[in-house]
């Protein structure tokens, strides 16, 4: 089972213009545990980063990692990142080779899921709940004239997180993203930076696929089981805490650390080998 | 953009690990203000969801801007009573750390007149006030003087010191260095500044007028014994709740605060006496002079006094007080003033006052005090396991 990460600078930039792209330590210590971990129970990983950030990993010797590489990630220029800030995903999805498993950088998974997923068209980490605030009703998008909404979507559809993604069909990939890049090609510009990318990203994909007539599978069927499953960590909104809490923010690379040391000392070493590791502040 | 902040910039002669090094020495500063309330209270955890307001300039250095919520701070419902009687905000200090030449806040504190409180972000949720008034020290003392004040090392980049100006929203302006005197001259939006004797202020401020006076930042420095201040805000020497603003008062009169006193306030004269401040009838008696800054004080020459419930005690070139059970010493002729491990001269700056209305909604019946909430009635929660999943597995 093959895995791929992404990385998309633009979005980066927006907010910190003039500066060098950069991870910081928490996101960076947990990519590290993410491809430690999916090599070890579940196959080879591959980057794809856009130049921005694919220099930063060279610079840190990080693209040694991956056991498949790095690759260029190209997305379309005219794809505003403040508003689809995950558009890299997707570009990198179109690139990757069927069957794969896409994975947030910030999602680890401690087991081997190959035997889950076998026999499964479309799996996803878990469903969402089809919060109008979040995911309101078609309605909401401003699109461009010519954008039509595809007369097979059932817009009551639970959404789909995709911080995993694994997907076995390349025409149906093929099918995902061309929606999704349609729609953020035809969105009128907005200040709204997140009902339009989690529509682009996690609710074409359930509507499509029931158009196709494909299950997505769920690892999570209620939010509740994630708090129970040993499967994932999902690191999500605690990334908020681990910037602005800087107690937590040791702890959590300490342990971090203490667990790549453990179980993945060779990937300890390279943690060891990066500046932002070598004193943990 | 202000520059009241450059000084954690890094300077262009200055190494990565230079510039870490001083801002690691650096000792916590005032950088903004919380706000707290009854309905952000939660008697089960003994903590507020606080709302917090930054210096624009100083949150924009930040590797990782802080938000306006998030906060928690933990204090007995006693201790919550008494800091919701008063809804103005309360200044935040903050510890900065720097790694690879990257600005983060290490810790913070909420700090009272007479305790800090450790104030932490864990993401929890928290009840904007109806109407913020958004009290900002605003400015500092001039680029030199700082280096004086937070680096002792003086291992600061050698940068030519840059105009003070106002944040956003605050005082702008310029202005211009006397050569020989002590004075500077300038000009502001709200207002005026000439040689010799100035007029500061707006409708909504006031005036200040005074004398040989040298204007320092947004701060008012007094220069020689000869110098004064007379005049105040909304009235010969009485404040009423707006209050605000930064001064420093040589009078024998007697002064009067209606509400509260934010801002940084010097207080001088023979003999002078200010009561009402906060409205809790605490009252200064002054010789030499001394301030009240948001609840802190800066030192003075020497001079007793009486403040809010407890006692300080100044002599020349070192100063404790004794704020009931808390007791703070430090030395501030000539450099800064110490409160525990805690800077106050950034609080020197103009205060500036702002209402604001956030639009959201207090329920009727604010002051029913979180003594009265039933474990898990309050919105306020620790949020901090919450946020991801699965992490107990790494």
């Amino acid at each position: 089972m093959n895995g791929f990460y992404s990385l998309w600078s633009a979005p980066y930039f927006l907010k910190k213009p003039k500066t060098a792209f950069m991870m910081q330590d928490f996101d960076l210590i947990t990519l590290l545990l993410s491809v430690a971990a999916f090599e070890k129970y579940n196959g080879q990983t591959k980057m794809y980063a856009d130049e921005a950030a694919l220099a930063y990993l060279k610079e840190r010797s990080l693209e040694k990692i991956f056991s498949r590489g790095v690759e260029l990630l190209s997305v379309p220029g005219d794809i505003d990142p403040a508003v689809f800030w995950a558009a890299g995903k997707l570009c990198a999805l179109q690139m990757e080779q069927m069957p794969c498993v896409m994975i947030d950088t910030d999602l680890i998974i401690w087991q081997s899921i190959g035997k889950t997923l076998r026999n499964k068209q479309v799996a996803v980490i878990h469903r969402e709940e089809l919060n109008p605030e979040i995911y309101p009703a078609p309605e909401h998008f401003q699109m461009q004239q010519a954008y039509q909404f595809p007369a097979g979507w059932d817009f009551r559809v639970q959404p789909a997180n995709t911080a995993l993604l694994y997907l076995k069909d390349a025409a149906f990939r093929d099918a995902y993203v061309a929606e999704a890049l349609r729609f953020m090609h035809s969105l009128a510009p907005t200040t709204d930076h997140l009902c339009p990318m989690v529509f682009a990203e996690q609710r074409i994909l359930p509507m499509c696929a029931q158009a196709r007539g494909l299950h997505i599978y769920a690892f999570c069927d209620r939010m509740e089981q994630l708090r129970e499953q040993n499967l994932f960590t999902h690191i999500w909104g605690h990334k908020n805490v681990l910037k602005f809490n800087m107690d937590e923010r040791r702890a959590f690379i300490r342990r971090c650390l203490k667990r790549l040391q453990r179980e993945f000392p060779q990937m300890y070493e390279t943690a060891m080998g990066l500046a932002e590791f070598q004193e943990v502040f | 953009m202000g520059k009241l902040f450059h000084w954690l910039d890094r300077g262009k002669a200055e190494t990565v690990v230079g510039y870490d090094n001083r801002i690691n020495r650096l000792q916590a500063f005032h950088a903004g203000y919380a706000f707290l309330s009854w309905e952000n209270y939660s008697a089960e955890l003994c903590a507020f969801a606080a709302y917090a307001v930054w210096n624009g300039e100083f949150n924009a250095k930040l590797e990782n801007p802080m938000p306006s919520g998030g906060f928690m701070m933990h204090c007995t419902p006693e201790q919550a009573q008494e800091l919701c009687a008063f809804p103005d905000g309360f200044p935040l200090f903050v510890k900065l750390l720097a790694k690879q030449g990257r600005l983060y806040v290490e810790n913070m504190v909420l700090a009272d007149q007479e305790r800090v409180y450790d104030f932490y972000f864990n993401g929890c949720e928290v009840t904007p006030p109806e109407r913020l008034r958004l009290v900002f020290a605003g400015q500092r003392e001039p680029a030199d003087a700082h280096r004086e004040e937070y680096l002792p090392e003086k291992n600061a980049p050698a940068e030519e010191p840059k105009r003070p100006q106002g944040s956003a929203g605050s005082l702008r302006g310029s202005y211009r260095r006397g050569s020989a005197g002590s004075y500077l001259r300038g000009s502001f939006v709200a207002g005026s500044y000439r040689l010799g004797a100035y007029r500061w202020g707006s409708a909504a401020v006031g005036s200040y007028r005074s004398w040989l006076e040298q204007f320092s930042g947004s701060s008012f420095r007094q220069r020689g014994i000869s110098g004064s201040y007379y005049g105040a805000v909304w009235g010969n020497g009485s404040f009423g709740r707006s209050a605000i603003g930064s001064g420093r008062f040589f009078t024998g009169g007697s002064w009067r605060f209606g509400g509260w006193l934010v801002g940084s306030y010097r207080f001088g004269g023979f003999g002078g006496s200010y009561a009402g401040w906060r409205g809790q009838g605490g009252s200064y008696q002054g010789f030499g002079s001394g301030s009240f800054a948001g609840g802190s004080y800066r030192g003075a020459l020497f001079g007793i006094g009486s403040y809010a419930g407890g006692s300080f005690r100044i002599l020349f070139g070192t100063g404790s007080s004794f704020l009931r059970e808390a007791f703070y010493t430090g030395s501030y002729i000539g450099g800064c003033y110490r409160h525990g491990s805690f800077l106050y001269s950034g609080l020197t700056g103009v205060a500036f006052l702002l209402e604001v209305d956030t639009g959201a909604e207090l329920p009727a019946g604010e002051e029913a005090a979180a003594l009265q909430l039933y474990p898990g009635q309050s919105h306020v929660r620790r949020l901090i396991e919450e946020m991801g999943y699965g992490l107990d597995l790494i």
